[in-house]
């Protein structure tokens, strides 16, 4: 066998994802390929345009197949070696079950889509397993919602299942973890031959919460499409760019995420507060939505920040590029991040970094000041001194960016690829 | 004989375009005219231009007998002299019958009396002035923003030499009273207060049209009927309501237009009734009641108090951080450049924190009706991002005093940035 031929269950591609799930699926499809793997990738998407959010205007559309549910459709990347099979569907990364239960409500989608989220997962997994042939060496996906559906497929197929853990439910939901989803993770993890971590963080705590086998858990940090930001860059006016830097003087510290439990907001409003005590003038941005932006801004409010605080909501790929670019200082407060990529780019673009501790990303970087995603007090005295210091900036930078890159998706491909390798053989 | 005050009061604020961080240092267009042009013009058409005739009909109709009062913001007079001036031509047909008193309020709809008392008085003089200028004579009457009144604001509106001063019937401020009565307020001299029969008023405003209500249709001669019941001794009924209630809140196939014309004559036929302006009822009558008002009280919401503009934290943050730039705005002025102290003036319009509020049940609906944004939190991160650049824009001239402190709301800003910053900023070069 000269090829192999993996059957991925992931997630949609840039630019429309709502975190770091869609831009590491992209970015593992991309290395693969360069690797030689031939992958036929299954994303889940709204079957009708007049439901709204999910559409996909990456994907250039050539319908074919028998089954008006099965797209396959040209999916916008680099060579022609792979495809994407879109599948009815409405899910999506990161969904919760009480915003499903909102979306069924709003659009009164049932009876097409499953009556709660643990339905539409279910659904999905027979549509996935009904619409699905061909040869394949394996069956990998990723995250609890695609679970399901890779059993049943690698299941039909005879395949070998490698799952990849992006975060788990303990993640994203802390004390409060959804039992059901604990329960379909825990299913995918007892049926999968191997389980990738995208950080050492994430093996401990699959091995902490999850009963699962250690000679199963392989682990591949995530990396960051090197030449990701010089794409959009050329994008944007040269007039634009060259303002940018100076329409703020104040130095900004930049938290870029989603505003959820997972991510630490109410961490960063509070260094913020306490910072801005001693450095009045700092400004301090909190980019991206989630359900808790709302509470974030009215305790931003409360904190007496409303004059330090800018809240930005979800942001597009040029907007991203422009907050880099007058970012003076990227922290990240996650409460548990199995990996983070976000920092990465930061670096990327030549912005330090402070990380949480609860961080896989942070395995990776050694020029990186990590605290403890609880100590706001300490996390206040770092962004100070690094703001005060145009040589520790520097340094920062430069060394961290050393770090980031020799994390390519090429090389961590490679060892995906190994994986394949261990589970086919 | 009881007096009938039917008060409109006519506004629209200036809606802030979509301003996002990336804005902030660049662009410098704050207001939305597109928006602000083409719904001054859709009220104007519906409610403004058919609501002006209707009442010259009346007033041509029943002569001397008939009388309405009328508040008109400047910032719905600018928009209707960039706009729509044919709308504004006939409001001034309306002035010129002699029959309409205009009522003077803050001239830029803010909540100034409560941040800054030497805005609240720049504002009152300002709109006092403008509309002698519009309407050739001066008001002697007046009406605090949102119908919002307290004992300071009842201290004002007599020391500026107002013979009436309009408020809300508020069940919490009337007491055992009743609202019909026409009151003297506590520590002021001449002033008499006109308060708001809300019953009356929201029978029209709010409930015309509610085919739920147990009165629904309400006809004129049935309202008539109510007039009739309020006691005999009652010195003034006080009919106060949002101009737009015709062709807007209420739409023209309600039969709001219809009811309106063939009201006066239905309250009038008894004999019992006549309509006076709030200032022809101050001259009239003696002031039977005093009324002490130590906390504010509006005509919004079921509070009837402050809570829909300055009731969560992030309205009182945008409150509280927009008068915080005052004396930089005030200093800016003083130094040749008036321009930001209108731009700031327009940002003081209750209406933007007002679109701020997180209220539910159906007050929360009513906020949601009137506002341009998907969420309160929009609103306040719109609002907040135009001030911020209004912020820098001012520095240059605000760099000696150094307002840059949140949460001051008047004049008392701090005099100095905190010694300990080594970080660069806009006012970091200290001399």
């Amino acid at each position: 066998m000269s090829t192999t031929n993996v059957l991925m269950l992931g997630w949609e591609f840039p630019p429309h994802i709502s975190g770091g799930l869609g831009t590491a699926c992209a970015g593992l499809v991309g290395g693969l390929s360069e690797n030689g793997v031939d992958i036929t990738f299954v994303i889940p998407r709204l079957g009708d345009e007049t439901a709204g959010d999910a559409d996909t205007a990456t994907a250039s559309e050539s319908a074919v197949g028998q089954n008006e549910r099965v797209h396959l459709v040209d999916c916008g990347l680099t060579d022609d070696e792979h495809e994407a099979v879109h599948i009815d569907s409405a899910l999506m990364p990161y969904l919760s079950e009480i915003e499903y239960a909102r979306w069924m409500e709003r659009t009164g989608r049932s009876g097409v889509y499953g009556d709660d989220l643990f339905a539409e997962v279910e659904r999905y997994a027979a549509a996935v397993e009904k619409n699905t042939q061909g040869t394949y060496h394996v069956v990998h996906a990723h995250d609890w919602m695609t679970f399901p559906a890779a059993i049943a497929v690698s299941q039909k197929l005879g395949v070998p299942l490698v799952l990849h853990v992006h975060s788990c439910e303990y993640d994203r939901a802390g004390s409060a973890a959804n039992e059901r989803i604990v329960e379909v993770e825990q299913r995918g993890l007892d049926a999968a031959d191997r389980v990738i971590c995208v950080s050492r963080y994430t093996a401990q705590r699959l091995r902490d919460r999850y009963p699962v086998k250690a000679d199963k858990l392989r682990i591949v940090h995530n990396a960051v499409a090197q030449n990701d930001a010089r794409a959009v860059e050329a994008d944007e006016p040269a007039a634009e760019a060259a303002s940018a830097g100076t329409r703020i003087d104040e130095p900004i510290v930049l938290y870029l995420g989603r505003v959820t439990f997972q991510k630490g907001p109410e961490y960063f409003l509070e260094a913020a507060a306490r910072v801005i005590r001693d450095e009045p003038h700092v400004k301090f941005v909190m980019a991206g939505g989630g359900d808790l932006l709302p509470a974030m801004i009215e305790r931003a409010a409360e904190l007496g920040l409303a004059r330090h605080v800018h809240f930005t909501g979800f942001l597009r790929g040029p907007e991203v590029d422009r907050i880099y670019d007058e970012a003076s200082l990227y922290v990240m407060t996650s409460v548990s991040e199995p990996f983070g990529i976000a920092p990465l780019e930061a670096l990327a673009r030549d912005v330090p970094v402070i990380l949480s501790k609860q961080t896989g990303v942070s395995e990776v970087l050694s020029n990186v000041i990590t605290v403890d995603f609880w100590d706001t007090e300490s996390l206040a005295a770092r962004i100070v001194e690094v703001l005060r210091s145009d040589e520790l900036r520097t340094r920062l930078a430069s060394d961290g960016r050393a770090d980031a890159a020799r994390l390519t998706w090429q090389r961590q491909a490679e060892l995906v690829s190994d994986v394949y390798e261990e589970v086919i053989a | 004989m009881t007096s009938i005050v039917l008060y409109f009061h006519v506004h629209q604020p200036f809606r802030l375009r979509r301003y996002s961080f990336f804005d902030i240092g660049r662009e410098d267009e704050y207001f939305d005219d597109a928006a602000n042009a083409w719904i001054v013009r859709r009220v104007a058409e519906r409610c403004y231009l058919p609501m002006n005739d209707l009442l010259l009909r009346l007033i041509q109709r029943h002569g001397a007998q008939f009388r309405c009062a009328m508040s008109v913001t400047s910032t719905v007079l600018e928009q209707m002299e960039r706009w729509a001036p044919d709308a504004l031509a006939s409001f001034k047909r309306l002035a010129e019958t002699g029959a309409v008193e205009f009522v003077s309020e803050t001239s830029h709809h803010s909540l100034a009396f409560l941040a800054n008392g030497r805005e609240f008085r720049a504002q009152v003089r300002a709109q006092t002035e403008r509309l002698e200028r519009v309407f050739g004579k001066r008001p002697r009457s007046f009406r605090n923003t949102e119908l919002v009144i307290d004992d300071r604001v009842t201290r004002v509106a007599d020391e500026l030499g107002f013979a009436a001063l309009l408020g809300e019937g508020a069940d919490h401020l009337v007491g055992w009273r009743s609202p019909t009565s026409v009151f003297a307020a506590a520590g002021t001299e001449k002033l008499k207060v006109l308060l708001r029969s809300y019953e009356l008023s929201d029978d029209i405003a709010f409930r015309f049209s509610n085919r739920g209500w147990s009165e629904w249709p309400l006809s004129a001669e049935k309202f008539a009927r109510f007039l009739e019941k309020v006691p005999e001794d009652a010195q003034q009924i006080g009919l106060f309501m949002d101009y737009e209630t015709a062709g807007e809140h209420q739409w023209e196939e309600t039969g709001i237009f219809d009811f309106l014309e063939a009201m006066p004559g239905a309250a009038m036929a008894s004999g019992r009734f006549a309509f006076h302006t709030p200032s022809e009822v101050a001259d009239r009558e003696a002031a039977t009641e005093t009324l002490e008002i130590p906390h504010p009280v509006s005509w919004a919401d079921a509070e009837r108090d402050l809570s829909a503009w300055l009731g969560n934290s992030m309205q009182r943050a945008a409150h509280e951080a927009l008068y915080g730039l005052y004396d930089a705005v005030r200093a800016a002025a003083d130094a040749g450049r008036p321009e930001f102290l209108e731009r700031w003036r327009k940002l003081s319009t209750s209406d933007h924190v007002y679109y701020m509020a997180t209220k539910g049940s159906s007050d929360g609906e009513v906020h949601a009706h009137f506002s341009p944004y998907d969420s309160p939190h929009e609103a306040y991160i719109n609002f907040m991002n135009v001030v911020d650049d209004l912020a820098r824009r001012l520095a240059p001239t605000k760099r000696a005093r150094s307002p840059d402190v949140p949460g001051s709301t008047s004049a008392t800003v701090a005099t100095d940035t905190p010694s300990t910053s080594k970080i660069q900023s806009p006012e970091g070069e200290e001399s």
